[in-house]
């Protein structure tokens, strides 16, 4: 069945190959060899997968973690013997890794030719590069399963599904990967959620309140749009909340840019809908106008700035930005 | 020795066999292997482990991978505007083979029953042309910056310095500006002072971009940067989709079109965690094997 929708079908669902007419056939036939558009993308996820892994875990093990002492205000000043240590993360600071074409033009040729110190050159040079070994293992599962494929295919003389061996491939390669470097936590707790917390390794235990937060919101059910919609009611609820929950809100605001990514569930979202009509009724007079303003709907507005040559020029080092 | 011997035995007529179709079995992997290598690279963004001005960590893709534009940010501190990705929950994995699933029993009673596929191509032929015109400009928008990169790179090494844009914050002592338009050893080149307009000229043109803001509020806005390069990627994006539509479809256009597809839809889907990709390879493994064999 499957065959016959892929072969019906002349849309581009599938790659075709032009391939040489087989023996016992009309040679003024053109024969393919197709391989499923699906075949490629769903594997494709996970390696894709493994490759922010790993652009992931590079970053992380370059995170520095900083003992902060807190000291409570009755000492003032003077740390006694049980404090609160917090330890608080330093994240290192991110470089968007260097394009093929980069590498090509800053690369030396003692990098060629020095294999052994090719990593340090390059960085000296400016190559922003991080190793890779997820994804070069699952590219090599990938290949193998697809090796596989091939060879199945002349073996059993039947179209074969192509993810009956690049799944096992894929997936091999890659837990085998985690197994054997030891970061089969790291990799079960990998995700890309855009809440923080949840990537976070340190324990906030002077905020209970941040804990119950990231229990409420942990996971998304929904859509980009409706999380998005709902991270600008967050951002604005920083302002308008009522007193119970100031200390939600402290957790909230004092993770600047974390309120911005709490996704939550659909209970959590009516939850954040009854704050914002509890603390609607709060409001005093003016913040009530400025509310009124920023609820208003605005118009979509769409600005096109053409480019100057001044910004072309400035962007290439043509000329000096103060010479405006 | 004997199972060995014979295990090769079996497997020399398979091998004769596939020696003729060497260079198609080629073509087919590199093909896989391209989408995907190109689309995983595309798809990195600022990870959550990493600190970028207002902080990485909500996963804010903030530019793009191998075949992105330029990722230095320009003087104003603007990055290019990129799709945050949709993730797939577990819920999701598990839905997806059965979605599947009936739509493809759904096309093959349609196909039965109008007895051919003629109206079921038309109709979606429309669908995917449409779906086709952005992925293949995006694919192909990014393919001309891949080559402008290597044509006309903002940085470059040579003779032991590297040559750049004077006001990247990074810069250090062995960092000069660019001298002469052409890149790396052809910076030696001298050339007339026209020619070397010229090619400034171009380069600035190739280069311009125009910037469209939509904005729905103080807060909310984005950034949709158009330049040269996304003009004639999306015209010859147009042509090549309504070319396939109206004259022909040789197998090249339709692997474009494909790989566009992959490209896209690797840079936009995501699953969040490792465990819901395993989940969703698993399911789509059976699933796999049932179609195919029992069907």
């Amino acid at each position: 069945m499957m065959v016959t929708v892929a072969k019906s079908l002349d849309l581009p669902i599938k790659l075709v190959f032009p391939r040489p007419a087989p023996l016992d056939a009309d040679p003024k036939d053109v024969h393919h060899a197709m391989l499923g558009l699906g075949d490629i993308v769903i594997p494709g996820l996970m390696i894709a997968l493994a490759l922010r892994f790993d652009h992931y875990m590079y970053y992380r093990r370059l995170q520095v973690h900083k003992p902060v002492e807190v000291v409570s205000k009755e000492d003032q000043g003077q740390p006694v013997g049980n404090k609160e240590e917090n330890i608080s993360l330093v994240r290192p600071q991110y470089h968007a890794p260097s394009t093929m074409s980069q590498k090509f033009w800053l690369s030396s040729w003692s990098s060629l030719l020095l294999p052994g110190r090719r990593q340090q050159v390059q960085r000296a040079n400016g190559i922003i590069t991080f190793p890779k070994p997820y994804f070069y293992a699952s590219i090599k599962g990938y290949l193998s399963g697809l090796a596989a494929t091939l060879v199945s295919m002349h073996a059993m003389r039947h179209a074969q599904p192509a993810l009956l061996y690049l799944v096992p491939g894929v997936l091999l390669a890659i837990w085998l990967t985690g197994l054997f470097r030891g970061e089969l936590k790291e990799m079960w707790e990998y995700t890309e959620e855009p809440s923080g917390e949840e990537n976070r390794e340190v324990k906030d235990e002077s905020k209970p309140e941040s804990q119950s937060v990231k229990s409420m919101f942990r996971g998304s059910d929904l859509e980009a749009n409706e999380a998005r919609a709902l991270m600008g009611i967050l951002r604005w609820l920083r302002l308008t909340v009522k007193r119970e929950d100031v200390s939600k809100a402290k957790s909230h605001g004092s993770h600047t840019g974390t309120a911005d990514q709490l996704t939550p569930k659909d209970g959590a979202k009516e939850e954040a809908e009854e704050r914002i009509e509890e603390s609607m009724q709060d409001k005093g007079n003016e913040t009530n106008e400025a509310r009124e303003k920023k609820r208003s709907p605005y118009p979509l507005s769409i600005s096109i700035v053409w480019p100057s040559e001044r910004r072309a020029r400035t962007e290439l080092g043509l000329m000096s930005k103060k010479q405006e | 020795m004997e199972p060995l011997e014979s295990a090769a035995a079996s497997m020399w007529p398979i091998l004769e066999e596939i020696k003729p179709l060497t260079l198609t079995y080629s073509h087919l992997i590199l093909s896989a292997i391209f989408p995907i290598y190109a689309g995983s690279q595309a798809s990195l963004h600022c990870p959550s482990s990493a600190a970028k001005k207002d902080s990485c960590a909500n996963g804010e893709p903030t530019s793009e991978g191998e075949m992105g534009s330029d990722e230095e940010s320009i003087d104003e501190g603007e990055d290019e505007g990129t799709v945050k990705m949709e993730g797939m929950s577990p819920l999701d994995a598990l839905l997806f083979p059965i979605m599947a699933a009936l739509t493809l029993t759904g096309l093959y009673i349609i196909i039965e029953w109008f007895e051919s596929a003629s109206i079921l191509n038309a109709l979606l032929g429309w669908y995917f042309s449409v779906f086709a015109l952005f992925s293949v400009s995006q694919f192909l928008s990014d393919c001309f910056n891949f080559i402008l990169g290597f044509v006309f790179p903002r940085r470059y090494l040579a003779g032991g310095f590297v040559y750049q844009n004077k006001y990247d914050i990074k810069s250090e002592g062995r960092l000069k500006v660019l001298p002469s338009p052409l890149p790396g050893a052809l910076s030696r080149i001298p050339l007339p002072v026209y020619v070397r307009k010229a090619l400034w000229n171009i380069q600035l043109f190739v280069r311009s971009k125009v910037v469209l803001k939509f904005s729905a509020g103080p807060s909310e806005s984005a950034k949709v940067y158009i330049g040269m390069i996304n003009l004639v990627a999306f015209v010859s994006a147009a042509v090549i989709v309504v070319s396939s539509n109206v004259v022909l479809k040789p197998w090249w256009l339709t692997n474009l079109m494909g790989f566009s597809f992959s490209y896209g839809s690797m840079q936009l889907v995501s699953p969040k965690t490792f465990a819901t990709g395993t989940l969703l390879l698993s399911v789509l493994f059976f699933y796999d094997i049932y179609m195919v064999f029992k069907t």
